[in-house]
């Protein structure tokens, strides 16, 4: 910002600047480290005057939070590195715990798998006569007339005693 | 609570501006140090937790919705990852591991990969000094940045009490924090190392 004497970095902290204004303190503050400190120590003395601070200030500490941010988003952590590896393998307990349970469920499945299913039996309780007969269906219809001219042509054939090719056999010689 | 101004750079900082989040830093480092010293008392364990709060709210600041202001949020992460520190430490054999064997690396990496010079200052000695500069401040500074600080209020309310207009409060207060300043600087600067 144009404001040479930094006023504006007090007014920022007690958000007493217009929405333009903060829009703009914002942008310099994200730019201007010593802006960010003089901003920190503006809000260092008045957590003293509220005797808000701890025993002890660790002034190195925002440095070293913004080295570890830089360190991150310059090459971000790796999920599976060689150092979890190696630790699974110097703890082997919760890995034997894994490989226990997804070895029993692989068993439990496999025997389900391999269970033929059990045939039960149907008993009917009620004579005979008095289950009802299932309605019978286009289908049905279809399939029994379809046998049933099956049946009418084979029956036709048989009533000439001999095969058909036998028949044709004799009559040519 | 300069809720308007926190919002701004989380804004910020959730486009990816680093800088933006170091203000949001150096602004609330001393109080969250206060927070994790109610529950971890070693002070090495202490930085390592408020550093571990901080990056943990960096990389979380995408889901941070607004719903409370940014330091209630900071708090409850503060919290929570000082209770998960005192959690692994009961869990830790008593014997100190070598480097490099510890349960848990993510606290330890902190310190180890970091050669940023360590500094502190005894808080005593800074209110020393605030109080000090307060008291040889001529009378409309000291109102203007006592009913700020201690009373919380608005600049205008500021303007209404000491009957003057609001760009004069705005002024006094900032002066009042710059001579302040003028004299806590040099003891902040030597201790950290000359980093500011």
């Amino acid at each position: 910002m144009s404001d040479p004497n930094h006023e504006w970095i007090s007014a920022y902290l007690d958000d007493e600047l217009t929405p333009a204004e903060r829009a703009r303190g914002g942008r310099d503050l994200s730019r201007q480290p010593e802006a960010r400190r003089r901003l920190g120590r503006y809000q260092l003395i008045g957590d003293a005057m509220r005797d808000d601070l701890p025993d002890h200030l660790e002034l190195g500490l925002a440095a070293r939070v913004h080295q570890k941010i830089v360190q991150e988003v310059s090459s971000p952590p790796k999920h599976h590195t060689l150092q979890e590896l190696w630790h699974w393998i110097r703890h082997p307990a919760p890995l034997a715990v894994s490989t226990g349970m997804l070895a029993t469920l692989a068993a439990v499945g496999l025997w389900f798998y391999t269970q033929e299913p059990e045939v039960v039996p149907v008993v009917i309780d009620a004579p005979i006569d008095q289950i009802a007969e299932a309605p019978e269906t286009e289908i049905d219809v279809k399939e029994r007339q379809r046998i049933l001219g099956y049946l009418a042509a084979h029956a036709e054939v048989e009533s000439r005693v001999l095969m058909p090719y036998v028949q044709l056999a004799e009559y040519e010689e | 609570m300069s809720d308007k101004s926190d919002r701004n750079l989380v804004r910020r900082a959730k486009a990816g501006e680093i800088g933006a989040f170091d203000a949001l830093v150096e602004k609330y480092q001393h109080r969250i140090l206060k927070l994790a010293g109610r529950y971890v008392s070693d002070r090495t364990a202490r930085q390592d937790v408020v550093q571990e709060a901080f990056i943990k709210a960096w990389r979380n600041i995408k889901t941070f919705r607004g719903d409370s202001q940014f330091y209630t949020w900071l708090f409850r992460i503060t919290v929570n990852t000082a209770m998960n520190y005192l959690a692994a430490a009961r869990r830790r054999p008593e014997h100190t591991l070598p480097p490099g064997d510890e349960e848990d690396p993510s606290m330890d990496d902190m310190q180890a990969d970091l050669d940023t010079p360590e500094g502190e200052v005894e808080a005593e000695e800074v209110s020393a000094i605030v109080n000090e500069v307060i008291s040889e401040l001529s009378e409309d500074l000291r109102v203007a940045i006592t009913l700020r600080e201690l009373e919380g209020m608005s600049y205008e309310q500021i303007a209404y009490i000491m009957n003057c207009p609001i760009g004069t409060v705005r002024s006094r207060i900032f002066r009042a924090r710059e001579a302040i300043d003028e004299r806590l600087r040099p003891i902040l600067d030597d201790s950290s190392g000359g980093r500011g």
